[in-house]
């Protein structure tokens, strides 16, 4: 994927997440983008790394910086808290020139923006280590083994919440393949 | 940046502009750019296989005297593979600057430097062209600050300033010197039909 179609499918996410009630700070815009990838196939082609927070992607990091340069995207102070990323004035230039891309990928931004935007930084934090473990230890593991793989990782999360994301995340991944199913059945269909 | 007092706040500002002006004005001053550009070209094309050896014991071995010693010798050998990139460095005739990011363009097409770049090997000799991007990185601007009547806010609750520091970037097209005078001529003429965003193909 070329780095402006990345942009384009950065920046639709974040209208999403916007709209959804995120919070929507870097630390939520690195955690949800992690799914598109590793969960719904987008080639986005990051490398994601466990971090202090769960995956984390500098290459990421350093696109969301160079999108606030070009003011695609923007910061905006929400007292007494952090600030949320919202889109930049230039943000409307990408997402006029780039709407196949948008289109191409909507269902998969909608699918991770109605999922993962109400969410805490704590809870993203969870689910996406989650889904890191299940990645690494295969979707076949047992919910055990996988939890305690994430708490090997993450030993301040407990058990019981481990579980949970993992739960979380096999229902992801359960919605993901109908996803996929649905986009075989219309390509079929063209 | 961890977190600071409230009366730290202005020395703070100070402190991350001064940075932005360092990346803006020095690190990403296109002259400076220009030769890590020339460097890297002669690293790729002396080193074995254009990379750094992974052998530990060769890896050490090799220091600054080493590299420029092989790149005042390639400067004066015009049969070495690297003799180029290594006169444009000993020579200082380093490829010019034919075209920047600006405000103005980047309304029109946010990608207007690379479309300059493409136009550019389409019409001058690809190997006489460079394109540069690089943007600072990690912009430490939100961090937690105590304030007087002991409460813990965000730097950008406090900070006008803060919330407008700029993140420096710089697109840069380069052009060999031989070729300045008729590129810059070219662009001025075509700037506006080479920056059109061009529609989305599938």
């Amino acid at each position: 994927m070329e780095r402006l179609q990345r942009v384009a499918v950065i920046v639709s996410l974040v209208e999403k997440l916007n709209s959804k009630g995120s919070w929507s700070g870097e630390t939520h815009v690195q955690k949800t983008m992690y799914f598109p990838q590793e969960l719904l196939r987008v080639p986005l082609e990051y490398d994601f790394i466990l971090y202090k927070h769960g995956p984390y992607s500098f290459d990421l990091s350093d696109d969301i910086t160079a999108m606030r340069a070009d003011t695609l995207l923007k910061l905006d102070p929400q007292p007494p808290y952090g600030p949320r990323i919202v889109l930049g004035e230039e943000s409307e230039q990408v997402k006029r020139r780039f709407p196949k891309t948008i289109a191409q990928y909507n269902a998969e931004t909608s699918f991770v923006a109605e999922r993962l935007g109400p969410m805490r930084v704590v809870e993203l934090e969870r689910v996406a280590t989650a889904l890191y473990v299940t990645r690494e230890l295969g979707e076949s593991a047992d919910c055990e083994s996988r939890a305690r793989r994430v708490r090997e990782l993450k030993p301040h999360i407990s058990l019981e919440q481990a579980c949970d994301a993992l739960r979380q995340v096999d229902t992801f991944i359960e919605g993901a393949r109908t996803l996929h199913a649905a986009h075989q059945n219309v390509s079929a269909h063209a | 940046m961890l977190g600071i007092e409230q009366g730290g706040l202005q020395s703070a500002e100070a402190l991350l502009l001064a940075r932005y002006f360092m990346f803006a004005q020095l690190y990403f001053h296109p002259v400076r750019r220009i030769y890590d550009i020339h460097l890297r070209d002669y690293l790729r094309a002396w080193l074995h296989a254009g990379q750094y050896s992974i052998n530990l014991t060769d890896h050490l071995s090799l220091t600054d005297n080493d590299v420029l010693f092989a790149i005042q010798r390639a400067a004066r050998d015009s049969a070495l593979p690297e003799h180029d990139p290594a006169r444009r460095i000993v020579e200082r005739d380093h490829f010019r600057l034919l075209y920047e990011r600006n405000p103005i363009d980047i309304r029109t097409n946010i990608d207007a430097a690379r479309a300059v770049y493409k136009a550019a090997c389409d019409t001058f000799p690809e190997s006489l062209v460079r394109y540069d991007s690089v943007v600072q990185r990690n912009v430490p601007i939100d961090f937690p600050v105590l304030t007087s009547d002991g409460r813990i806010v965000s730097s950008l609750d406090l900070s006008d300033t803060l919330n407008n520091v700029p993140v420096a970037k710089a697109d840069y097209v380069f052009i060999a010197p031989e070729h300045r005078d008729t590129a810059k001529r070219w662009l001025e003429t075509n700037r506006d039909t080479i920056i059109a965003p061009k529609e989305e193909v599938e």
